[in-house]
């Protein structure tokens, strides 16, 4: 049987203000590979995964995420989890409260899954702290268990591993490993060519808007 | 949707903001009790518990001057920066994580105006209720108005044609439905520019302007939305004004329709829901 894919990007052009900010960009996402997009800043990694979010409305071409099409009618994808551009929480509260206060919006999960992501980044559910006392590096892992919390099977990482240490980064890497073995599809945009090369199995380059597959003879 | 308005409830009410809340409307009605005191002591009439409850939320007589004009900004001021607070920080990335769980865009700007309206109204609620408090602790308790209350109102040309409760009962609603519609534009200028300051600044402008406002002719002054909620300057306390209590419902009424109408359609005709750019 054909694995269905989760994304598919047929043509997708955006046009703000006369500037093309994504030009006719193809995309197939399958489920269970990581997909590496490197790109240099303001070539439009954070717009293309702002489509797939359903956060534009296409000036041409479609989105389709789960046989959904997307940006439409304001549609957003289900299934889904992002991290796109900087974490935002209630700075006031701690993260296991934001992340509940977040999870109650859809109320899938329980606070043991909470904890469970929480866990999984390296953090302490118990830490009473508001968000507003965490480092970057912290705040970065809290917006990935966001994202990883509700067990989506579309994740967006737009940069994930900034502001994260050494040990950070090896965590997040081998999770989106585990991940990835669990059937996930995986979005990461990142402008360090090395991790993504490394992680990826396939790797993409944005830029000025327009994407290309890098070769694998090339990226090696 | 309920779920997502305890989001954006929590998100708007924390146990700090209460306390400012509390300690804010603590001073006004400390400054209230304190005028209202001493005057009465210069005329010397009896006031009662209903004059400093009502002082410090009448608000400015439309000569736009004084303790009255001042406490009444001060209100609208803390009510501006706290909602302007929650916009900042659901502008700087938190929709990016609130819209796609609630699936919709209608449901999320639903529940933003949902949440305004209980919140300013647990606004005026602590309001009233600190002051009331502070009040009863410190004058004696009558359900009449005082002596000193028509004196200060007309200056000896007869009684205030309204009842306690009355002008209670009115000057809450018109607060709180004059909270709600500057909140409304509060969120429709900050979502317009993507920025919560600007929000927040026009908001405040409108009030200052409004505030003054007053010594200009009522025929003017009566088409800004704060005047809607200072009973002050309502007929039914000032016998020279023609701004009625039903021309301030209508107002408010029409008021909040239109932002509320004026939000869906910007926010559908939206081509990039990016609140944290600055484009
Ligand atoms: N709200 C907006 N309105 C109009 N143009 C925008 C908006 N946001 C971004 N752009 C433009 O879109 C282009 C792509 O931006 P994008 O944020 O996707 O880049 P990026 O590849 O993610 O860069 P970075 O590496 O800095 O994160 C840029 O040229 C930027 O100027
Ligand atoms: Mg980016």
């Amino acid at each position: 049987m054909m694995e269905e894919s989760v994304v598919i990007i047929r043509k997708l052009t955006k046009v703000i203000g006369g500037h093309t900010i994504l030009n006719q960009i193809d995309l197939e996402v399958k489920p269970g590979r990581i997909y590496g997009i490197i790109g240099h800043n303001g070539s439009g990694k954070s717009m293309l995964f702002k489509a797939i979010a359903g956060y534009l409305r296409p000036t041409k071409g479609e989105v389709i995420v789960f046989g959904e099409k997307i940006g439409e009618k304001a549609k957003f994808p289900k299934h889904f989890g992002a991290l796109i551009e900087h974490p935002g929480f209630l700075p006031q509260y701690s993260g296991m409260r934001n992340l509940k206060l977040l999870a109650a919006i859809k109320n899938e999960i329980t606070d043991e899954e909470i904890k469970e992501a929480i866990t999984q980044v390296g953090l302490d559910w118990q830490d009473k702290r508001p968000v507003k006392k965490y480092s970057l590096g912290m705040k970065q892992r809290l917006g990935i268990a966001q994202a990883i919390m509700e067990k989506p099977k579309l994740l967006i990482l737009d940069e994930p591993m900034n502001g994260l240490d050494k040990q950070g980064v090896k965590l997040i890497h081998n999770l989106l490993r585990s991940l990835r073995e669990q059937g996930v599809a995986i979005l990461l945009a990142s402008h360090n060519r090395d991790e993504i090369v490394q992680l990826s199995d396939e790797v993409y380059e944005m830029d000025r808007g327009m994407l290309s597959e890098v070769c694998e003879q090339e990226s090696i | 949707m309920i779920r997502l308005l305890s989001y954006d409830f929590f998100a708007l009410l924390s146990f700090r903001k209460l306390l400012v809340m509390i300690l804010v409307f603590f001073l006004i009605g400390l400054a209230t009790q304190k005028d209202v005191a001493s005057m009465a002591s210069i005329f010397n009439l009896e006031h009662n518990v209903a004059d400093t409850l009502l002082f410090s939320f009448l608000g400015p007589d439309r000569s736009g001057f004084g303790m009255g004009l001042i406490k009444w900004f001060v209100i609208q001021v803390v009510l501006v920066y706290l909602v302007g607070k929650m916009l900042d920080q659901e502008i700087r990335n938190g929709f990016f994580y609130t819209i796609p769980r609630v699936g919709s865009l209608h449901l999320w700007l639903g529940s933003k105006l949902v949440s305004l309206f209980l919140f300013t109204l647990v606004y005026f609620l602590v309001g009233f209720g600190v002051v009331f408090l502070l009040s009863f602790y410190l004058n004696s308790f009558s359900i009449i108005l005082s002596d000193f209350f028509h004196e200060m109102i007309l200056q000896g040309q007869g009684k205030v044609k309204a009842g306690l409760f009355q002008l209670l009962f009115h000057n809450f609603i018109l607060l709180w439905l004059t909270g709600f519609l500057s909140s409304l534009l509060q969120l429709l200028v900050t979502i317009i520019s993507n920025r919560a300051t600007v929000g927040t600044i026009f908001i405040i402008i409108l009030h200052a302007v409004s505030g003054q406002a007053g010594s200009f002719s009522m025929e003017f002054t009566k088409w800004l939305p704060s005047n809607q909620g200072i009973l002050m300057r309502h007929g039914l306390v000032d016998p020279f004004s023609d701004l009625t209590l039903s021309w301030s419902y209508t107002y408010l009424s029409v008021g909040v329709l239109v932002a509320v109408m004026v939000s869906f359609y910007y926010i559908n005709q939206k081509e990039l829901i990016d609140f944290s750019s600055n484009f």
